[in-house]
């Protein structure tokens, strides 16, 4: 019976199991592997699809912005040509200044707690007169007129604020009408004054800042023709740098006050002459030595101390990205375009470039002021693919966790229905055979027999039950029978009658002479086999 | 000093020769020289069992009552003849069979004092350790003689309603005789019984030993009359039930 139960259940489990769930399991299988293939083909057009709406939205924002900072050096262009009409005193020229501002953003405050500031600032930091001699004759800086003393003989690029420069003779060689630009100027930015102690340009808010100045200088004539002098105008070119500082290339805020360089993801600007002039590190930045003299570019072969002490030109940049010459030569054409990089540890990088379109000063050979170039790390590039990647593997675990659900909620259920059905078919077979242990004993278990035979459905149980119950029932018959044939011997001995057919022998004169004479007739032979010395012992 | 035991039934039909045959065939087998003494000169059958056809008996029982012969020129030797070995000796003094024999004793009788002495000298003669009787059933006085000198007496009984009744009456008479060991076997039980049972039950009636029941076999049916069980399937369950029969009644002889 123990084996029985045994092997029933589990036939039955495995059985249950093979037919309903290895199907099930396939299916299953199939389905979260077909989802998992198609999920991962869209993944992959879907990304490469935004990767290309992502580099073409960049490129179009670089476009874009290339050209607002070639407008607004067009505008600046224009206020030249207004400072060259408006009376020579201190009073308009102060009203000049005044008049034009932006707005200025940076981080102020230390290190430690950095503030991020957005400010009107002057658009133009100084305006002077200057006269046919080069001499000074008004200069109003910062809102004041400065003294007698301190106006300067330009003439000479030695007196000027970075001691070399030219724009008095460049100027002054200019037909009516045109207005001379300078290229970026300031003193040269060191990594260790930009930097200290802080470990990145995001973090040096205390560092030296790149206050670099753009010189704008109109000629004059008098009604004759005859050269009159030139005003000259000095652009606070932090409001230039700020177009391309400020954008945040990959997130939605599009806008950063400055921009993080360890995330790759930012915005730079160079020069017609390949010089950078826009750059969260500043010491790759032009800039001029304490003689007024360009500061060599960087190159491959310097030594890390000294790569922070040079400035970075495209068109020298090969050993640092192959990319820059070639970025440099495309916008000199006059091209916008893209490239991608990869960087040491293997993370991509997608740069888009546009050139500034402006043909005035020294740039008007050129006919560019310089180009912004926006570089975004891929990583973050793929971040709207990335999404649709997660959501659709989202949708697959769900889809697994229910498939997993449905063959957990199978097993539990196949394994219950088959103990269920194991039961129906054992349980009255174990009872048969507590009847047929019953009847052993000489019981007829009747109330077992008569519910198995009485089963809702009759079935090959219930027929067995009937057949045994019918054999029981004989064999408890035939064995009462015989019983009673046992018991039949019992009272069939009729006492009276034996002593009646006793005595008639005993009382015989033979029977009671045999009597007395058995004795001796025993002992005699008895005493004769002890004479012939016994043969038995 | 031999033992002499005799096999009764109140009926015939009981198996008495048959069982009177296979304990014989026991014994000899243990060794001993065993002498068996047809007295059922109506009906005699024993010497079928023992192979002993009409042509090879040179003198019966009934010569020696007659006078004609001693009653060890009567003993034939039969060890030889049942096709098994045997160690002991076996010595069948049969009855006659001759229809003319028979109807002599009916009608003239002879002396049951002749028949003691046979044994004694039967005894002597061969130099018998046992000397089966097989008896002529009922109580007449042959039966009653062989009774009262048997150091065992062994009455064979069938669940029967016509042998309770004889059967208590025989007990009863042996009793009366002083037989040393007196012992009951319940023969040819149907299998439908309980064999231990019955044969409680049946001490219980008698208050006598019961020394076997011996369940209705087919296989003995089937060699009733021709050779002996015991021989020929010594590792049967009624073989088993023989020897201790047999050994009962020896060690009743040994004792006495």
């Amino acid at each position: 019976m123990r084996g029985l139960r045994f092997g029933l259940l589990w036939r039955f489990l495995i059985a249950a199991l093979l037919i309903g769930l290895v199907p099930l399991a396939l299916i299953s299988w199939f389905a979260i592997n077909g989802y998992q293939a198609a999920g991962d083909q869209a993944t992959e057009v879907t990304r490469a699809t935004l990767d290309e709406k992502s580099l073409d939205s960049l490129q179009l924002r670089t476009v874009e912005t290339a050209n607002a900072i070639a407008r607004f050096l067009e505008e600046r262009v224009q206020d030249a040509r207004t400072a060259a009409v408006i009376p020579r005193n201190v009073q308009a020229y102060t009203a000049f200044l005044a008049a034009r501002h932006a707005e200025l953003w940076f981080l102020d405050g230390t290190n430690a707690a950095p503030q991020e500031r957005r400010v009107q600032a002057p658009i133009f930091r100084e305006i002077a007169y200057v006269g046919v001699d080069g001499h000074e004759r008004l200069r109003v800086a910062d809102g004041k007129e400065l003294p007698e003393s301190q106006l300067r003989d330009v003439s000479n690029p030695a007196n000027t604020t970075y001691l070399s420069e030219d724009y008095f003779a460049a100027t002054k060689a200019l037909p009516p009408g045109e207005i001379y630009v300078s290229h970026v100027t300031t003193w040269y930015v060191s990594q260790q004054e930009q930097l200290g102690a802080a470990s990145d340009p995001l973090a040096a808010v205390q560092g030296k800042k790149y206050d670099a100045v753009v010189r704008l200088a109109a000629p004059q004539f008098t009604r004759a023709g005859v050269f009159d002098g030139m005003v000259v105008l000095t652009l606070d070119y932090r409001h230039v740098m700020g177009f391309a500082l400020h954008i945040l290339p990959t997130s939605d805020q599009k806008f950063t006050v400055f921009p993080d360089y360890a995330s790759g993801s930012y915005a730079y600007m160079f020069d017609n002459e390949g010089w950078e002039i826009a750059h969260p590190r500043f010491w790759v930045l032009r800039g001029l030595d304490a003689k007024g003299q360009l500061v060599g570019y960087v190159t491959g072969e310097m030594s890390k101390e000294d790569r922070g002490e040079h400035p970075m030109n495209m068109r020298y940049g090969a050993w640092a990205d192959p990319n820059l010459p070639t970025m440099y030569d495309a916008v000199i054409r006059g091209e916008d375009g893209f490239v991608i990089t990869v960087n040491q540890s293997s993370a991509k990088k997608a740069t888009t470039y546009a050139p500034i379109f402006f043909a005035h000063g020294v740039y008007k050979q050129s006919r560019i002021f310089g180009a912004l170039a926006i570089g975004a790390e891929m990583a973050q590039f793929h971040q709207a693919a990335d999404q649709v990647s997660a959501s659709i593997t989202e949708q697959r675990r769900g889809l697994e966790f229910q498939m997993l659900l449905v063959i957990l909620g199978s097993v539990v259920g196949v394994v219950l229905v088959a103990v269920f059905v194991t039961n129906t078919i054992s349980a009255p077979v174990r009872r048969l055979g507590h009847a047929a242990e019953a009847l052993e004993r000489g019981e007829l278990a009747e109330e077992i027999l008569d519910s198995l035979e009485r089963r809702r459905f009759r079935d090959e149980v219930s027929d067995l039950a009937t057949v045994f119950k019918g054999m029981a029932e004989q064999v408890i018959e035939r064995e009462h029978t015989l019983k009673q044939q046992i018991v039949a011997l019992n009272i069939q001995i009729d006492d009276r009658k034996r002593r009646q057919q006793v005595e008639s022998i005993t009382e015989t004169d033979y029977f009671q002479n045999l009597r007395s004479s058995a004795v001796q007739m025993r002992r005699r032979h008895q005493e004769r086999g002890v004479a012939d010395g016994g043969t038995v012992e | 000093m031999a033992t002499i035991i005799s096999i009764h039934s109140f009926r015939g039909g009981t198996g008495k020769s048959n069982t009177t045959a296979n304990i014989t065939a026991l014994l000899a087998s243990q060794g001993y020289r065993v002498g068996v003494i047809d007295t059922d000169i109506q009906s005699p059958g024993i010497h079928v069992l023992f192979g002993l056809d009409d042509d090879h008996m040179k003198h019966s029982l009934n010569d020696y009552l007659w006078g004609t012969c001693e009653i060890e020129d009567a003993a034939h030797d039969v060890t030889n003849s049942l096709g098994a070995p045997i160690s002991g000796k076996i010595f069948l003094i049969p009855s006659s069979i001759k229809a003319g024999e028979i109807a002599r004793v009916l009608r003239d009788g002879y002396d049951p004092g002749l028949l003691n002495d046979g044994f004694q000298r039967l005894i002597e003669a061969l130099d018998l350790d046992v000397l089966m009787i097989d008896t002529h059933p009922g109580l007449n006085e042959e039966t009653l003689l062989s009774i009262a000198i048997s150091d065992a007496l062994l009455i064979i009984m069938r669940p029967d309603q016509q042998d309770y009744q004889g059967t208590g009456v025989t007990v009863e008479v042996a009793r009366k005789l002083d037989v040393p060991h007196l012992l009951l076997l319940v023969n040819k039980v149907p299998q439908t019984y309980n064999m231990t049972e019955v044969g409680q039950q049946i001490e219980q009636i008698y208050k006598c030993p019961v020394a076997a029941v011996i369940p209705h076999s087919d296989e003995l049916m089937a060699l009733a009359s021709a050779g002996i069980f015991s021989l020929r399937y010594p590792n049967h369950p009624v073989t088993a039930a023989y020897r201790q029969v047999a050994a009962r009644l020896m060690g009743s002889g040994t004792q006495g």
